[in-house]
């Protein structure tokens, strides 16, 4: 009975010994793992870096400059009597309100549903709507 | 008998053995207790390491958020020279590898020492060099290192830092406390081949990244700016020139460039000349551009109206034993067209009417004998000495712009005050700072120092000034689309020996463009122009194409 007693309690210790022996191994896993990962991520970061340092250095004015040249191609500014203003840019849209960019959608090729048409109808924009056919 | 002996044997060895036994349990109580602090340490110092975490340096970003200095990793070659076995041979071929000298590298590999550099922070390309020599001994670890993407883009203003990322000119000397950041720290333990264990880490304080700075210069218009110098000093081979284009209402700084300039990814081998930022450190005698100031002065004092007339002598006009000369002899002019056609006597004999303390008072109104304020180190204040220390002959020279110094940077902030309806103000560089989210930590608004002259006689100057392009000097800053106003300058440069050089000039432009609302100032210096030295016909044309250029520019952005 006492050496049962005594067995058992050593058994005990060795299992917990064995356990905390197995516990220490994975955390120094764990350990090497994360090390693998940080590189890992680092390695991924520098490497943005560095494409974001090639494109600014690919966009870089005197860069794309060059190139044209390079290529015997000259660009110029149009002078202001050329420039034609377009559709408005979303910017404007947005700006000018939700019932104007509303009314501008609709004045694309896009089928108006019956009630928003029977409202518009009312609206100030009505003479301005493009119908389709 | 026999068994007394035996048993006398078994005690006398039971009895060393218990003694061996207690001798090692007193020594083992004596290393666990009394000699634990000392053989504690020497476990903590084998296996506890403390990192220093080096904070990554703040980007440098223009005002449409285009990256104009950042940094990233590279390698850094290190060798161990304890483990080496033939290093003569190493150093050889790694200085072959590394553009190095073979006998510096083998005097590192000498030393008695676990860890020497070779090199830090080499290019990829020696980095893969390096690599494919597989010598034993050599690694690499990564630093951090500082990149321009676009050369020699801003130089200037930009500046430079050290091999430790330490700024040493420029903003990054003068903004380095916030784009340093702060070192973290790591606490850990490390396993036998110097491996972290993070998971028995004790202390981790993360670093504190730098933070970024946001500035007034444009990338676009930047390079305008650049290419359209260049041009000049290239083709009048000219010994230095200078540049400043900004917003006359708020003192942003939309450019500014000098040359010669140097590329940023390599200054340590940059020329001497090439250093210093030419439009805040290099002063010079302005010349006819002063004309502006004393335009002013009469005006504002309605010493004059703008159709007073004075007799320009025919270009020769005696003053005691000196002569002045105008350089084409004019007859009558009105004042308008004094300045239009810059005549020297013409504005000696206007500003006569002015007097040396109110034609003082202006001088130091329009900033000259003062720092703009830029938020750049090393500006100059340039020389204006009160009257109590003019000579006889001051009041003479000064109103056309000899006997004061002045910089290109105090030229753009005084043809602003005309721009901006008589307001001066302090030019500014930085616009913000901003943390790595992006939000802003601190902002720099537009300062505008004083009131100088009133709007109706900033109006008048507009005026006269557009003659001069129109009708006057400045002819060649013509732009086809937009009105454009300006003075031109051509100072003679002081002799080493003392008088006035008969071919070293000073050539300048400074104006602004729309006429009637300006949006952009510039000034446009050039030091010792050869062959042609006029400031209209080497600086002026240089101002019509940035400034025509750049207003395309904004109005396409638009």
């Amino acid at each position: 009975m006492k050496l049962s007693k005594w067995l058992l309690s050593i058994i005990v210790a060795v299992a917990i010994s064995l356990l905390y022996v197995h516990q220490q191994v994975e955390l120094v896993k764990l350990s090497y793992s994360i090390d693998c990962k940080e590189a890992a991520l680092k390695y991924m970061l520098d490497r943005r870096a560095r494409a974001g340092y090639n494109v600014n250095n690919l966009e870089a004015p005197s860069r794309l400059e060059n190139a044209l040249l390079a290529q015997k191609i000259e660009v110029a500014y149009p002078k202001r009597a050329q420039i034609v203003k377009g559709t408005p840019s979303p910017i404007r849209m947005a700006k000018a309100g939700a019932k104007s960019a509303t009314r501008l959608r609709t004045a694309a090729v896009e089928k108006r549903s019956f009630l928003t048409g029977f409202f518009e109808f009312f609206g100030i924009g009505a003479e301005a709507f493009a119908k389709e056919k | 008998m026999h068994s007394g002996i035996l048993r006398a044997r078994q005690t006398a060895v039971f009895v060393a053995f218990f003694l061996l036994l207690t001798f090692l349990l007193l020594r083992l109580l004596y290393l666990q207790t009394v000699k634990h602090s000392f053989y504690a340490r020497i476990a903590n110092q084998q296996h506890i390491v403390e990192i220093e975490l080096p904070p990554k340096r703040g980007t440098i970003f223009d005002r449409r958020m285009r990256v104009l200095a950042v940094n990233f990793n590279t390698d850094s070659v290190y060798a161990n020279p304890r483990i080496m076995d033939d290093k003569r041979d190493a150093a050889i071929r790694l200085a072959a590898a590394l553009n190095l000298s073979a006998g510096d590298v083998y005097a590192r590999l000498r030393r008695d020492k676990a860890f020497v550099w070779i090199k830090r922070k080499v290019t990829p390309a020696e980095s893969s060099r390096v690599k494919g020599l597989k010598i034993e001994g050599v690694d690499f670890v990564k630093e951090s290192k500082r990149f321009y993407p676009n050369s020699s883009l801003a130089c200037h203003i930009m500046g430079a830092v050290d091999i430790d990322n330490k700024g040493l000119e420029g903003l990054e000397l003068l903004n380095d406390r916030y784009l340093k950041g702060k070192s973290g720290c790591l606490i850990s333990a490390q396993d036998a081949r110097r491996k972290l264990l993070q998971s028995y880490q004790n202390e981790f304080i993360p670093p504190k990244n730098g933070h970024s700075l946001v500035l007034t210069i444009d990338e676009v218009i930047q390079n305008i700016a650049e290419r359209e110098l260049f041009k000049m000093y290239d083709k009048y081979h000219a010994k230095g020139a200078s540049i400043v284009v900004m917003n006359p209402k708020n003192g942003d700084i939309l450019a500014l460039a000098n040359f010669p300039n140097f590329d940023l990814n390599d200054h340590g081998r940059r020329p001497a000349d090439s250093v210093r930022n030419r439009a805040i450190n290099d002063f010079f005698e302005p010349g006819s551009v002063f004309k502006v100031i004393t335009a002013s002065g009469l005006l504002e004092e309605k010493a004059v109206s703008l159709n007073d007339t004075f007799f320009c002598e025919n270009g020769e006009y005696k003053i005691g034993s000196k002569t002045l000369h105008d350089v084409h002899p004019y007859g009558t002019l009105t004042f308008k067209q004094v300045i239009e056609k810059s005549s020297n006597i013409g504005t000696i004999k206007a500003a006569s009417l002015l007097g040396p303390e109110r034609m003082y008072k202006y001088v130091k109104a329009f900033g000259f004998g003062d720092t703009t304020g830029i938020d750049l180190p090393g500006e100059v204040a340039g020389i204006a000495r009160p009257p109590s220390k003019w000579s006889k002959i001051s009041m003479n020279a000064i109103p056309m712009g000899q006997e004061v110094t002045v910089t290109a940077m105090q030229l753009a902030c005084a043809i602003s005050v005309i721009a901006d309806n008589g307001y001066l103000v302090r030019p500014r560089i930085v616009k913000a700072i901003i943390d790595e989210k992006g939000e802003t930590v601190k902002e720099f608004p537009a300062i505008v120092r004083r009131k100088v002259i009133t709007p109706e006689t900033a109006a008048l100057m507009r005026y006269i000034l557009k003659g001069v392009v129109d009708n006057g000097t400045g002819r060649k800053a013509k732009i086809e689309e937009y009105t454009t106003g300006g003075k031109t300058g051509t100072g003679q440069k002081v002799e080493p020996s003392g008088g006035y050089s008969h071919d070293k000039f000073t050539a300048s432009f400074i104006g602004f463009v729309p006429a009637e609302k300006p949006a952009m100032a510039i000034a446009v210096c050039v030091d010792e122009p050869r062959v042609v030295y006029y400031g209209g016909d080497v600086a002026a044309p240089v101002f019509r194409n940035v400034a025509d250029q750049t207003l395309k520019y904004l109005r396409a952005k638009r």
